[in-house]
């Protein structure tokens, strides 16, 4: 489009924008809404609902040209929100910038909150390609003080109203991103040894099994069970070629770790990155990650990767 | 009567059979029971295998037509499906000439083994036999020795025939020819990858295909990936009636930005 976008948005901006007032939200995000559009971004609002209004409120015509999208209904599940970033960001057309404004819905949990503050630095490398200035809004009126303090540790950027300043409190990802505590079973646990293609599918076949008791929709198993096959065929193929597999049925939610003998891997955003269209390598622990709700990846004392699966019903 | 000859007593008229022989078969005695019955169905007994063995020299008799392909058909040379499969049209037609409804024929496959044929070359080989089969009504056999063939060879061979005879040695998947292209079905996982990828490769290459995935069981991202791979050979694929969990991880493993001619319907038939 214009020079400006051209010349402007050359690597990903991502920025966090902590604010206690409607007044504060509006004056200083409409105006750069605005600026966006009339400079030919592509530009995506995902914002509450209630947000949603005071911002229309405030813009010109330029309102219809944002792609709006119900925060609550886009930030349900991080590995999955981060593709659909990846995605949307991948159809730009050459030469264009995006500018979008996210609001994290981090729900109410602390788990919650650790999982999507993950979330929002893994971005920073996930998203690094792309010609995108993305705003993160975070209420302060409403937002645990811990999670509004992570926001200066994950965006490389604060945004004010008046200003914009680099956030020295910034952690690079590799360094702010480690496994969360997993969950442990109560339950009866079911083990399998995995060697060879064969006890692969068998243990893909034990997870379905239990999967089935716990009470999910056929589909939702079938879908599991991918994404357990590929965790399994990853150990035997990348991960020394010997794994322990352990499933257990909790009341709504079945668990399944993977521990496996290879070497392991040292990087803390292993799975968090869509793996290169056709390539082999990289699939399984992404797909985990897309597929089941909590996944947590360990070192094990022999240095091998101890992959924790969880699915709630 | 024995299992195995049962077996070959059983084989449905116009099915394409592979039968993988074990030491302790008797492959004259179920040879026999099998070809024996074309006078029944009204068919034209026909035997191919090599020249120089006890089983030709044993059945030849026995048979309207005997021949060795490698050196009546191909002329000693290369494995040439496209004449394999005019010789069958020209001995179909004359079969029917003669007031036959088509051909019965007993392939003892070792005649491919001066080819040195690999897993490979015996999918794409048996896979498009399978669509010729079907459009000519033919009723076969293919009898692959376990002493003769590796394992890959047989397991590639049971998953592109429609039928296997006998228990013991029952195809992960198979992908065959069917009505209206090919059909999928069973499990595509790390024990089957490398034969899925052959197989689906020689099934979609080059043109439109429709595959029926209605009988798919499973099926991981490396076998989704090989279905990709072989989609880019192809001008379009249509797939119909996969699992729902199959559309979904297809998706969600962007295959469908990769593969973007590959669609899919529903079908219900």
């Amino acid at each position: 489009m214009t020079d400006v976008a051209a010349v402007c948005a050359s690597e990903l901006e991502h920025e966090a924008f902590v604010y206690s007032s409607d007044d504060e939200y509006v004056s200083t995000l409409a105006p750069l809404i605005e600026a966006a559009v009339n400079a030919g971004d592509e530009v995506i609002v995902v914002v509450p609902t209630a947000n949603e209004r005071l911002l229309r409120a405030a813009l010109t015509v330029a309102a219809h040209r944002v792609s709006w999208i119900d925060a609550a209904e886009w930030y349900r599940h991080p590995a999955r929100t981060i593709s659909a970033y990846d995605r949307a960001l991948r159809e730009l057309r050459p030469g264009c910038a995006a500018f979008v404004i996210g609001e994290v819905q981090f729900g109410t949990t602390e788990t919650e909150w650790a999982e999507w503050t993950r979330y929002e630095s893994v971005l920073n490398r996930v998203l690094e390609r792309y010609p995108a200035r993305v705003i993160c809004p975070y209420d302060a009126r409403a937002l645990a003080p811990a999670v509004v303090a992570d926001a200066s540790r994950t965006h490389p950027t604060l945004v004010g109203i008046d200003a914009r300043r680099p956030s020295v409190a910034f952690v690079e990802p590799e360094v702010f991103v480690t496994p969360l505590p997993p969950a442990r079973s109560n339950g009866d646990v079911f083990e399998a040894t995995i060697v060879g293609a064969r006890s692969v599918r068998d243990g893909r076949r034990l997870f379905t099994e239990v999967a089935r008791d716990v009470g999910f929709a056929d589909e939702r198993v079938d879908e599991l069970a991918v994404a357990v096959s590929e965790v399994l065929t990853n150990a035997v193929v990348h991960g020394g070629g010997r794994a322990t597999m352990r499933v257990s049925a909790e009341r709504h939610e079945v668990l399944c770790v993977v521990a496996d003998e290879g070497a392991g891997a040292d990087d803390p955003l292993l799975g968090f990155r869509a793996p290169n269209g056709m390539s082999e390598g990289g699939y399984g622990l992404w797909f985990a990650r897309q597929t089941f709700d909590r996944v947590e990846i360990e070192r094990s004392a022999a240095g091998g990767l101890v992959v924790h699966l969880v699915a709630v019903c | 009567m024995t299992a195995c000859v049962q077996a070959l007593h059983d084989v449905v008229p116009g099915s394409h059979a592979c039968w993988v022989v074990d030491a302790d078969d008797d492959f004259h005695a179920a040879g026999l029971e099998f070809l024996g019955r074309a006078a029944e169905t009204g068919e034209k007994a026909v035997y191919f295998g090599p020249r120089d063995s006890e089983p030709y020299r044993a059945l030849r008799n026995e048979v309207a037509l005997a021949a060795d392909p490698r050196l009546d058909f191909l002329s000693g040379g290369t494995l040439d499906p496209a004449a394999m499969f005019r010789m069958f049209a020209d001995t179909t037609a004359a079969a029917r000439t003669e007031g036959h409804r088509g051909l019965r024929l007993l392939a003892d496959m070792d005649w491919l083994l001066p080819l040195g044929p690999t897993a490979d070359d015996i999918v794409g080989f048996e896979l498009r036999l399978d669509r010729e089969a079907r459009s000519l009504g033919a009723t076969i056999v293919c009898a692959y020795r376990s002493r003769s063939f590796d394992v890959p060879a047989i397991t590639g061979a049971g998953c592109v025939h429609p039928v296997t005879v006998g228990e013991r040695h029952r195809p992960e998947f198979r992908l065959v020819a069917d009505e209206r292209g090919w059909r999928l079905s069973g499990e595509v996982d790390l024990v089957t990858a490398d034969l899925f990828q052959s197989a689906i490769t020689t099934a979609v290459a080059g043109g439109d295909s429709v595959v029926d995935a209605s009988g798919l069981e499973f099926i991981d991202v490396a076998g989704m990936r090989a279905f990709a791979r072989a989609a880019r050979s192809a001008r379009g694929v249509r797939v119909v009636d996969a699992p729902a969990a199959v559309r979904r991880c297809w998706c969600a493993a962007s295959f469908d930005q990769l593969a973007p001619n590959v669609e899919f319907v529903a079908d219900g038939r």
